[in-house]
């Protein structure tokens, strides 16, 4: 398997990227995001490959407020009549306002073996990680990550179908496209600004809380092996989970540190590493301001990380070099 | 029949069978009178005492009031019921739902809903609740029905200080001879797995404060609720149809609150707005002359005497102006009043009689 490569997106991505995203993406206009692509490198002066993306934003919600459903509970109990009633209720509310965020993770999917869709969606959340370590001061302390919400078999959500559509009659899917992500700013508008109570809601509208689309379950576990849980908070569009964590608390973060990058002693192409050398992301400055980040084995020296050569190459720097990095546990986060 | 022949009076313990009758009668509309002799016994005990009692009303009173037909075949008999507790919630919470509209709006959108919610509110409390409206359907078609549910309001006018200055009326909303209510079964049900009848039975005669703690506080969004509980907001039980219209023309409210069990409309009103409180007034009691007779031209009236323990009132023919109202012998009688004495009197006008 070739080494694959993280790296802020350029123009000539687009197109590609397209094709995966429901609205044309942009190259980010500001520092307040960075839009990260994941490539492996092409057979023989090919062009790369690109196999997925990921925008990490620095804080949500300062513009256009973002909402979210928090999935709450309320209890209604009376002794004399043996009565205890746990209610769901769904509360609209601005609550991960601030925090940062990663959004419009895509990627290949096709024929690929579903470990290296892991290990791609890997790659991108690490090195989106390791950018708000080396700018801490840049992100939020929160962190956030929306998952889609199931959809029945004709393509709709239940939980619109429950609960949005009563309060918004017309078609969510071409609003969407006219206002793009700003539309469920527009439509919280229209939605109970008071708790619901969720058993007013059909069945399938019920059970579809905080559920992911069976698609991106795997995106799922990689952010949750990575550090982020769900929260009580939901879309309020297909009710998919958002997953959280405070940014101090993921792993990644807590384990990355500046190193200076030397050869590792036994150098030797295609050398297996030797026994105790640690799975590393790593993220490097290239010229022209820009980045690249892969996964790396290495291992401690002295105050330096230790990297085989081909890992260094991989990473485009010569030894005595700085980079990020931050050590992988042995579960992968 | 004769209208003549219809006595309002306050009800008293002597009456406990008729009531019993009655309640037994009534499957459907009037959780105030249960099937339940106790109950209704110690309800008719209370009501004696709060009409037997001049002293400052604490509130907790209740009144009970029945029709009765003189002529009756066997008998002078109780033909209907009607009642006012003096204070909503007494010492308690009186829970209801009140409709609102919000507009929820989006310019980006170009949308805009008015969106009706259900919120669970305690304005009710403390005011005075008509209760207990009963009329046999022999005689629904009589004159009874608007002596029975006005002839109360003219005691509210002449003891307006036993009462608060805004008052209410509870109607039965829908629901089918098995229980089934469409309203509770969409929201009530979901808070407690109980069917409609058995929750009556629980606050039947009680305070239903109790159960409605445990009721949703915030908001119903009306959107979310099956198109048939939808429906039965607001919407009366067929048997409530006739009490309900007398309430209507009365000039009571029917938009704001609905019964937080059934979705049965409750109808709230100022006392001093009401037509028979404001077109109600004291006059003297008098004696035709020698040969004279009520012309038929001239509009029924109630009239009430101010008494407190015997309050009672009759329907006669009689002109409306002046400052007395000319009566026969066996209306005086039926007032137990005496020539001379004042009485209040109130119009039926013809839409109503």
């Amino acid at each position: 398997m070739k080494a694959t490569l993280v790296r802020p997106a350029r123009a000539a991505d687009l197109p590609m990227l397209a094709a995966w995203l429901p609205q044309a993406p942009q190259l980010p206009g500001t520092a307040d995001e960075t839009l990260l692509v994941a490539e492996v490198a092409g057979d023989d002066g090919e062009p790369a490959l690109p196999l997925g993306s990921l925008r990490l934003r620095r804080a949500v919600g300062l513009g256009p407020p973002r909402v979210w459903y928090h999935v709450g509970c309320t209890v209604h109990a009376a002794s004399e009549l043996n009565l205890f009633h746990c209610q769901r209720t769904l509360m609209l509310g601005h609550d991960h306002t601030g925090a940062s965020e990663l959004a419009d993770i895509v990627w290949a999917q096709g024929d690929l073996p579903l470990a290296e869709q892991a290990a791609t969606l890997h790659l991108l959340v690490q090195t989106a990680l390791l950018l708000m370590a080396r700018d801490r001061g840049h992100y939020a302390d929160r962190l956030i990550a929306e998952l889609p919400g199931p959809r029945d078999s004709a393509g709709d959500s239940p939980f619109w179908q429950g609960l949005g559509r009563h309060f918004y009659g017309g078609d969510r899917h071409s609003a969407a496209a006219a206002h793009g992500a700003g539309w469920r700013t527009h439509v919280a508008a229209l939605l109970p600004r008071q708790p619901i109570y969720t058993s007013f809601l059909s069945e399938p509208a019920q059970a579809a809380i905080a559920q992911t689309q069976p698609e991106a379950l795997l995106l799922r576990e990689v952010l949750e092996q990575a550090g982020l849980r769900y929260g009580h908070h939901v879309n309020i569009e297909d009710a998919g989970p958002v997953l959280e964590a405070p940014t101090d608390d993921l792993p990644t973060v807590r384990r990355s540190r500046r190193w200076q990058v030397t050869h590792s002693p036994q150098q030797a192409p295609h050398h297996a590493p030797k026994a105790g050398a640690t799975a590393y992301v790593a993220l490097v400055d290239v010229p022209d301001g820009r980045w690249q980040a892969a996964r790396v084995r290495g291992h401690v020296h002295g105050s330096a990380l230790a990297l085989s050569a081909e890992d260094l190459n991989g990473l485009g720097v010569e030894a005595g070099a700085p980079v990020w990095a931050a050590a992988l546990g042995g579960d992968g986060s | 029949m004769n209208p003549h022949d219809l006595h309002f009076r306050a009800a008293g313990p002597h009456d406990l069978p008729a009531f019993e009758r009655i309640a037994a009668a009534s499957a459907t509309g009037i959780t105030t009178l249960p099937a339940d002799s106790a109950v209704l016994r110690d309800k008719l005990e209370r009501s004696a005492q709060a009409f037997a009692s001049s002293d400052d009303s604490s509130g907790e009173e209740i009144y009970l009031f029945v029709v009765v037909d003189q002529a009756a075949p066997g008998g002078p008999r109780v033909v209907g019921t009607s009642g006012i507790a003096a204070s909503a919630g007494f010492a308690d919470r009186f829970y209801s739902y009140r409709n609102e509209m919000v507009v929820h709006a989006s310019r980006e959108l170009a949308a805009s809903n008015r969106i009706h919610t259900l919120h669970l509110c305690h304005d009710l409390t403390g005011h005075t609740l008509l209760t207990s409206f009963y009329i046999e359907p022999a005689y629904e078609k009589t004159l009874a029905p608007q002596l029975l549910s006005r002839g109360r309001l003219l005691f509210i006018a002449e003891f307006a200080d036993a009462f608060s200055d805004r008052i209410a009326a509870e109607s039965p909303g829908l629901s089918d001879d098995n229980g089934r209510c469409p309203f509770w079964d969409a929201v009530g049900r979901r808070f407690f797995d109980m069917d409609y009848p058995q929750v009556e039975r629980l606050t039947g005669g009680r305070n239903k404060a109790f159960i409605a703690e445990l009721m949703p506080k915030s908001p119903i969004y009306v959107p979310l609720l099956p198109e048939q509980a939808q429906w039965a907001i607001g919407q009366l039980h067929p048997v409530a149809e006739l009490p309900f219209s007398i309430l209507l023309d009365e000039g009571f409210d029917t938009e704001t609150y609905v019964d937080i069990f059934d979705g049965g409309p409750t109808v709230d009103g100022r006392v001093a707005m009401l037509k028979s409180v404001a077109g109600s007034r004291r006059r003297q009691l008098t004696a035709p002359a020698t040969g004279s007779a009520a012309s038929d031209s001239a509009p029924w009236q109630i009239i009430s005497n101010t008494h407190r323990q015997d309050f009672r009132a009759v329907l006669r023919r009689a002109d409306p102006t002046g400052e007395s109202v000319i009566v026969d012998a066996a209306a005086c009688a039926g007032l137990a009043a005496q020539p001379g004495r004042p009485v209040r009197t109130v119009t039926l006008h013809e839409a109503q009689a």
